[in-house]
């Protein structure tokens, strides 16, 4: 072969590596448009954050007073004696049991209008402490967590002062109680100490699948 | 090289760059088809859904059943070990793709999981001391009702027969329009205390009748201020003999919507042996047109309100109906006016 036909092969080579070279970046765009309007993923991390909070807030077992005598749950009255204790953690831990830990973590803490400070407690404590640096950066993807915050009103309870006649009134809200209580001659609700208004914050962490 | 030899060089060109738009094209092909079946994602989706479901149950303080029918009769559900797993009942070849999806235990309460394959409903139900997964039945026993005290010696009852004029609702055996447009003028004429309705009752055929919007009908409703309204429909599934009773959940009169939803409810199972009865609660203003007739938002009064899908247009419920060919005439009686509807609204009324 002689000179004119090599750099005819080379052209030859050149012209191959364009057209593979074109055919590739085609078929990653197409690709990437077909990707970009399918949607090929389940995202329930806002509902399951959501619900992991109001099972911790409604379930009977999980924070709220529960009155086993009438099989009763006070959904938003947390009893707090013992709040944060071995026994406490443990029956919250069979309240809300997961077989596979690394599904979700939480802190819970709990500071009254007076500026008393409750908690933390955690649940799943060795994975929140592993996440919580993740959570914080910027991370999307396989291998990221991703963290919820919210916060509810909530009214303490101490066993100490049980009076569940009373109890049952605390389920409307504090002016439609002191009304009540107006109405019947009782004690107004801010001026006693067997409940006290606070503010529950939830931090929930649940990595990506 | 000789012209011979450029040809064949040219014509290996052209075929390594067919081969090339080929693989690409039958590769772009497998993936949309991967995506257009869509059968990991639904199976995803539906692990997910029950899982987050099972949370639900498990949350909630008191008592509760939740019925799961959300397109899952070609899948098999189990729920060992935790987990909501998913796959296809029958596949072509090989074994099928399990997803699934992790759910949190209350370990104070008992389980009992069943593996339920193909069903049509799943329901979830957390009783006292035990959370239950299984296969729903149709209901086939009649439920106890709201006690809530309804009696009334002259009440105004307004019936609302669905579509007419031009429209004629779903089409099959019979017209939807003027299967419960003869259904209503029958009512009118059993139901106690004053009857009105949406439309005049008098004509033979409901398609002389004038057009009537969804508002058309929320106006007559709030001009005549009726203490109950019934409005008439049918559905046009072709495989399923069914009713759905819908109420609005959310406005004033809710437990009389369910007490009412449920007598008629009682009757119809026990008038139709086997029949497939459900109410459902819905917030009408969402459903849009026809459901929204049972919208009462800005009314200053709002009525007891149900929304009767009888059977549908294919299969209508009573033979009677069915021979009649949509047109029962005023000596034609069915089963549904006078032994499900009518003796319903009396007993609620009682």
């Amino acid at each position: 072969m002689n000179k004119r036909g090599d750099v005819s092969q080379v052209e030859d080579v050149v012209g191959f590596l364009w057209k593979i070279l074109i055919m590739i970046v085609v078929f990653v765009v197409v690709f990437l448009l077909i990707r970009s309007h399918a949607k090929l993923e389940v995202d329930t991390f806002e509902a399951e954050a959501d619900l992991f909070a109001f099972r911790m807030l409604y379930a009977k077992g999980a924070l709220s007073y529960y009155d086993a005598e009438i099989d009763r749950v006070y959904p938003g009255v947390i009893e707090i004696e013992g709040f944060g204790s071995e026994e406490y953690m443990d029956s919250l831990e069979n309240a809300i049991y997961y077989l596979d830990n690394s599904h979700i973590a939480a802190e819970i803490s709990i500071v009254t209008e007076d500026g008393v400070d409750f908690g933390p407690i955690y649940f799943n404590e060795d994975y929140y402490r592993r996440w919580l640096p993740i959570a914080r950066t910027f991370g999307t993807g396989p291998g990221a967590v991703r963290m919820k915050e919210k916060s509810f009103y909530v009214l303490l309870k101490d066993r100490r002062n049980v009076d569940k006649e009373r109890l049952a009134y605390l389920q409307p809200t504090d002016r439609e109680y002191d009304e009540l209580m107006q109405k019947v001659g009782g004690e107004k609700h801010y001026g006693d100490t067997k409940t006290v208004p606070a503010r529950m914050d939830m931090r929930i962490l649940i990595p990506n699948s | 090289m000789g012209k011979r030899g450029q040809m064949q060089h040219e014509l290996m060109i052209t075929i390594f760059d067919l081969v090339l738009i080929g693989m690409l094209f039958l590769s772009l092909m497998g993936y949309v088809s991967s995506i257009q079946s869509m059968d990991f994602v639904k199976k995803e989706y539906l692990s997910k859904d029950l899982a987050l479901l099972i949370n639900t149950v498990y949350a909630s303080p008191r008592d509760i059943t939740v019925y799961y029918d959300s397109g899952i009769s070609d899948f098999t559900f189990e729920f060992q070990n935790q987990r909501a797993t998913v796959y296809e009942t029958e596949v072509e070849k090989g074994e099928p793709t399990k997803v699934y999806y992790p759910f949190a235990i209350d370990r104070n309460i008992a389980r009992q999981f069943a593996k339920i394959e193909g069903p049509d409903q799943i329901a979830i139900s957390k009783s006292h001391d035990t959370l239950s997964i299984d296969e729903s039945s149709v209901p086939t026993e009649t439920e106890a009702c709201p006690d809530v005290y309804t009696r009334d010696d002259d009440p105004t009852i307004m019936l609302d027969p669905g579509h007419g004029g031009t429209d004629t609702g779903y089409t099959g055996e019979v017209e939807e329009a003027q299967l419960v447009y003869d259904i209503a003028k029958q009512l009118e004429q059993v139901l106690p205390g004053t009857v009105v309705s949406t439309r005049e009752l008098t004509l033979s055929k409901v398609s002389l009748a004038p057009d009537l919007s969804t508002e058309d009908r929320l106006g007559k409703i709030e001009l005549h201020e009726p203490d109950m309204l019934v409005s008439l429909h049918c559905g046009k599934a072709q495989d399923s003999q069914e009713v759905i009773i819908y109420i609005n959940y959310y406005n004033t009169q809710t437990v009389r919507n369910k007490k009412l939803a449920c007598l008629i409810k009682n009757r119809f199972i026990e008038e139709f042996e086997g029949l497939d009865v459900r109410v459902r609660n819905i917030r009408p203003e969402q459903f849009g047109d026809p459901r929204r007739v049972l919208s009462t938002e800005g009314m200053p009064r709002a009525p007891v309100g149900v929304y009767i899908e009888m059977g549908n247009v294919n299969t209508p419920l009573d033979s009677s109906i069915l021979a009649s060919k949509g047109s029962l005439g005023m000596e034609g009686t069915g089963k549904i006016i006078n032994d499900v509807i009518a003796p319903a609204i009396r007993q609620y009324y009682e």
